[in-house]
């Protein structure tokens, strides 16, 4: 049916096939394998002070190019002193290249790589773009900071991946995110108001919350709802009273949280006529909110165990049940 | 006796155009997982997980693990749910009405206390018996349930997780620290378009071993019978789902490990019940949702190994177990077949819904069809057997080079391993044709008949055998 030559012609070709794949899985681990072991060999030689003048241009971008170890700094600078103009070409190109000599000429402290970092911002691949954000935000510097910033209000890559390596860098950013707050598009006034939530003792950051709990755009009022939660501060209760009856289920919710975490007692009463609300994500904020909020909290809670509404009596009877539970140590000490 | 030739002639033909047609989309399969994998590789060089971690901005997540008479294994798989290194999730373990000692188990372990807590009924469910929170770890939650099924359990969980995300996972489980992290990382980078994110889940007679003290996947199990399970797992996530996900097609979330956004669950009704097993369904009933509504979305499969899952260590657990999943599948493909083909479903049903038929609904039938006419062809001397061997030896080495394909994407991915394992792995490679996937083949089998036959039950098989402690 089948002529003999072929069925023996197509074994060998599939045996070698199948020999030169396992000889890739092979040759491919012993090289990553001998290329880590390398790689920290020479950080360490660095870090204990060898001379990288006298190592090849191979051996420097070895040390260079990989996840950052104390050590990988010398070997970029060294690098880029001595063929900056030939990394700066690559990084001007396409291609996977073009990122591994980004972070070599930031990680070397070239002069032009900011430049070309947000030259490269124009990117049709968003994985060159990915990279970008991921090699500024290594450094702690102040162009770092200013291009973390510019891809978050351009939104060249996704806002919430950018604003995640914002993060430890909220503190010293505190009046450009300010300053964000009054932007033109809402994304952006949200994710600068979810930063400011890692400083709410920095001034200007209660102001810039209680301005956008009245934005006009719900996401905004949520999350200015939230830093006012982290701020702490009582006197912020009249910001917060009319955010719980917002038309918006997700502000009423966490202007709830927020008002258990400022322990705003005077609004026990509103947060537990949210027991009854129609959304189950402001019940369950409730039940937080009035158990954070203590005594008073047990009290407007205790109050709604009568309600006529059956989810109001049973988010009560959650709470009560919750302080009887977190009692009962105190009262195995006494 | 000619007829019985010619017949036997055309049925050779039949076969060898199916083998060659069902490579060949296996090839194409592993050309676009090799570009995937490329792609998400040069991505995470630059990425730094610590940075994630460190990060307030991440998405909560709630995991939800249904257990069902897992007392051997139940400890450890819901300590590494706890251990895992994320910044905010909750853990919720529903006891399915377990008739061994399960629940006994976990009370021991978690040190659990009632708790009075009221729910939203959003999905129907078996009725609840009770509810437990640990005093040692407060994230994790036990519902103690009537016995309904995994379907109905996730549903029970659903019921009461918190968070926007939500993660079912199987209590054989054993989670990698690392798993949330690097599931929400790419559901992070645009939480708008990913509803839906898995990931590989490693094979082991005991999963409990099978993680380093960092607690991620680093040792497979030496014995043969797992390791031909593993590379089967390997083929299946590597060379197909990593396929998929390039083509915005990825129509198995594995049950292991499954990350779906919650509004998106709530959207399409929860977990069906109707079916033998959920994961499959729901995802091709996200992927029918989505693409009827015109709406943008994906699904992706990550090329990590999130956990270890106990693989059957006998061939008639494996069996039972493979009988099940071809059930599952044909019970699934079944009732979307309206997608095929249909402008509408895009990629889905011009590509994803035709492979399947391709690689699973109709490959037992065919994989039947090719024995019996190679057997045949060699006693009526249509064939001789210099070209039956022949032959044979051509499809172990497609076998073998398709493993080794696995093996390389998974190892480019992860380099967790010790290479002794991989040159295992590549060498038990076309052994699989003649070893493993006979026993496989007579399961697909069975599972056809028996779907055939209405069947739908889950037909657990006993948890492997632990040294007592």
């Amino acid at each position: 049916m089948v002529p003999t030559w072929l069925t023996l012609g197509t074994t060998v070709v599939l045996l070698v096939l199948w020999l030169a794949l396992a000889a890739w899985v092979v040759g491919a681990r012993l090289a990553h394998d001998r290329l880590i072991r390398l790689r920290r060999r020479d950080a360490g030689l660095l870090v204990g002070g060898a001379d990288p003048q006298r190592w090849s241009r191979r051996r420097l971008w070895r040390t260079a190019d990989g996840d950052w170890v104390p050590g990988t700094d010398v070997a970029a600078r060294e690098l880029v002193s001595r063929d900056g103009s030939r990394l700066r070409r690559v990084a001007n190109g396409r291609g996977d290249r073009r990122s591994h000599a980004l972070r070599v000429l930031t990680r070397g402290g070239s002069p032009f790589s900011f430049r070309l970092l947000r030259s490269a911002l124009d990117s049709e691949h968003a994985e060159v773009r990915s990279a970008i954000v991921a090699i500024a935000a290594e450094q702690q510097t102040q162009s770092a900071d200013d291009l973390l910033l510019q891809i978050l209000v351009e939104g060249s890559h996704p806002r919430s991946r950018t604003a995640t390596e914002l993060t430890p860098r909220a503190r010293r950013l505190v009046s450009h995110l300010i300053d964000l707050t009054d932007h033109t598009e809402p994304e952006v006034r949200y994710w600068a108001l979810m930063l400011l939530r890692n400083t709410p003792d920095k001034p200007g950051t209660r102001a810039a919350a209680v301005r956008c709990s009245t934005d006009p755009s719900g996401t905004v009022r949520s999350a200015a709802a939230r830093v006012l939660g982290a701020t702490h501060a009582a006197d912020v209760q009249h910001v917060l009273r009319p955010l719980l009856t917002d038309e918006i289920f997700f502000v009423r919710s966490h202007a709830a949280r927020a008002v258990g975490e400022i322990g705003a007692a005077g609004l026990a009463g509103d947060v537990a006529a949210l027991l009854a609300d129609t959304s189950w994500w402001v019940r369950a904020a409730a039940k937080e909110s009035l158990f954070l909020l203590g005594d008073d909290g047990l009290e407007a809670a205790t109050e709604m165990l009568q309600d006529e509404d059956g989810f109001a009596r049973d988010g009560a009877r959650e709470v009560v049940s919750a302080f009887r539970r977190e009692s009962q140590p105190l009262e195995l000490v006494g | 006796m000619s007829i019985a030739r010619d017949l036997l002639q055309w049925t050779v033909i039949v076969c060898l155009g199916y083998v060659v047609a069902v490579y060949g989309a296996y090839g194409s399969m592993i050309a676009y997982s090799m570009i995937e994998e490329r792609l998400r590789r040069r991505r995470r060089v630059f990425e730094s997980l610590d940075r994630i971690r460190a990060s307030s901005l991440t998405i909560p997540v709630s995991i939800i693990a249904p257990v069902y008479n897992e007392a051997p294994i139940v400890a450890q798989s819901t300590r590494s749910f706890v251990e895992i290194d994320y910044p905010e999730y909750e853990v919720i373990v529903v006891n399915d009405g377990s008739t061994d000692d399960t629940l006994a188990v976990l009370e021991r372990e978690f040190d659990l206390e009632p708790i009075e807590h009221f729910y939203r009924r959003r999905y129907e469910s078996g009725p609840i018996r009770g509810l437990y929170r640990s005093r040692t770890h407060p994230k994790l939650i036990v519902i103690d349930k009537v016995n309904g099924g995994k379907a109905d359990s996730l549903n029970c969980g659903l019921n009461l997780a918190r968070y926007r995300y939500v993660c079912g996972v199987d209590g054989d489980t054993i989670l990698s620290r690392s798993c949330l992290l690097n599931g929400m990382r790419l559901a992070l980078s645009d939480p708008q378009r990913i509803v839906g994110v898995t990931g590989h889940i490693a094979i082991s007679g005991r999963p409990e071993d099978a993680l380093d003290e960092n607690g991620e996947p680093a040792k497979l199990d030496q014995r043969a019978f797992l390791a031909f399970q593993h590379s089967d797992y390997l083929r299946s996530f590597f060379n197909n789902r990593l396929g998929w996900t390039r083509l915005n097609t990825m129509l198995c979330a594995v049950g292991a490990f499954q990350i779906w956004r919650s509004d998106v669950i709530e959207e399409i009704g929860g977990f069906s019940t109707t079916y033998t097993c959920e994961d499959i369904e729901l995802t091709f009933r996200v992927h029918e949702h989505f693409r009827r509504e015109g709406r943008e979305y994906e699904i992706v499969s990550l090329p990590d190994t999130v956990g270890v899952t106990e693989g059957p260590d006998t061939l008639r657990k494996l069996i039972a177990q493979r009988e099940r999943w071809q059930r599952v599948i044909l019970e699934t493909v079944v009732s979307y077949r309206r997608m095929m083909f249909r402008r509408r479903y895009g990629a889905v049903g011009f590509v994803g819904v035709p492979f399947f038929i391709l690689s699973e609904v109709i490959a037992p039938v065919f994989e039947l069809l090719a024995l019996v006419a190679l057997a045949a062809s060699v006693a009526v001397q249509a064939l001789d057997v210099e070209q039956a061997l022949l032959t044979l030896a051509a499809l172990a080495l497609m076998n073998g080079l398709m493993t080794s394909a696995a093996v390389l994407l998974e190892d480019r991915t992860s380099r967790a391993y010790p290479l002794g394992d991989l040159v295992r792995l590549i060498l038990l490679g076309p052994l699989d044709l003649v070893i493993y996937r006979p026993f496989i083949v007579w399961a697909r089998l069975k599972g056809t008949w028996r779907y055939l036959r209405g069947d739908q039950g889950w037909h657990k098989f006993e948890r492997n055998a632990r040294p007592a402690t």
